[in-house]
């Protein structure tokens, strides 16, 4: 833990680190940004897996996924850039943060899930692209989804509140 | 089944909450300070962290007893202390100001700014409630 402390300290003393949190509208602007990211991994999240879990299933699954995915792995990108930003300017603080811990865990899960989901049951989608209820562990898969982006969202929020 | 699991969409952020308890927190003013505990004091800024999202300024000063002291100030970021006319060039080392303000549930000398006063007479209100 020694060498980790270190390498906390010298991000909080890097110039981009103090560049974030001296400049009187970087971190306003990030957390904007970082809002905005969120509300596209998560829109986009919920409204798939909904559709998964059996809701709305004359959408077809396939033109849904093409259109939602790439917003969310574009919400994905800007918040792992906005992210580290942000962790950066306050690197220690942030590292010791039992919610942002908790936030980090949740976030690794739930890509995890997403990846199980992926290897899973992409193959067999046609067989329930439309109409069919989706299989058990699928809907599973789904729903747990929802639950662990839903706990991402609320262990950031809780980082300000419960250290 | 597809309520039911709607259904547990709702535990989770409970569970969440539960996972790690009533820790305190650090940057929401009413979780940290206390609104019962209004404290004014005077001193000399010995330090200064002024960048967001909250600015943070250690005020030295005496107790009662005789005895040195060094109150950590916290207020609002960059731009709301620029809104209510605090700028960086008022938040100097070796400047003389009075403070009041809400002091931490969990430690006296950490004080929630509610209003300034500098050695001009010059007065700036951050906040009004500890809410």
């Amino acid at each position: 833990m020694e060498s980790d402390r270190t390498v906390f300290e010298a991000l909080n003393a890097s110039s981009l680190a103090i560049f974030v949190r001296e400049s009187a509208w970087a971190y306003p602007i990030l957390e904007t940004l970082h809002i905005l990211g969120l509300a596209l991994v998560m829109g986009g999240i919920l409204i798939l897996d909904l559709r998964l879990i059996g809701f709305n299933r004359d959408i077809a699954m396939s033109a849904l996924s093409r259109h939602v995915l790439p917003w969310v792995l574009g919400g994905i990108v800007a918040n792992a850039v906005t992210g580290a930003l942000l962790f950066a300017s306050d690197a220690e603080e942030f590292a010791a943060n039992a919610s942002f811990r908790v936030k980090l865990v949740l976030i690794a899960l739930a890509l995890a899930n997403a990846a199980a989901f992926h290897i899973l049951f992409k193959r067999g989608a046609p067989g329930w692209d439309r109409l069919a209820m989706p299989p058990i562990g699928a809907r599973v898969l789904a729903a747990t989804s929802v639950l662990l982006w839903v706990g991402v969202i609320t262990a950031g929020r809780m980082m300000a509140y419960l250290k | 089944m597809p309520r039911l699991l709607l259904a547990l969409l709702a535990v989770l952020p409970l569970a969440t909450l539960s996972a790690f308890g009533p820790v305190l927190a650090h940057h929401t003013f009413v979780t940290k300070y206390d609104a019962k505990k209004l404290v004014t004091v005077s001193g000399t800024i010995s330090s200064v962290s002024y960048a967001n999202p909250h600015i943070f300024f250690d005020l030295t000063g005496k107790t009662r007893s005789g005895s040195e002291v060094t109150w950590r100030v916290e207020t609002e970021g960059i731009l709301a202390t620029r809104a209510k006319g605090l700028t960086q060039a008022d938040l100097k080392e070796g400047a003389r100001a009075t403070v009041t303000g809400w002091a931490a549930r969990d430690n006296p000398a950490e004080i929630g700014l509610k209003s300034i006063r500098f050695g001009s007479g010059r007065t700036i209100t951050m906040r009004k409630t500890a809410r």
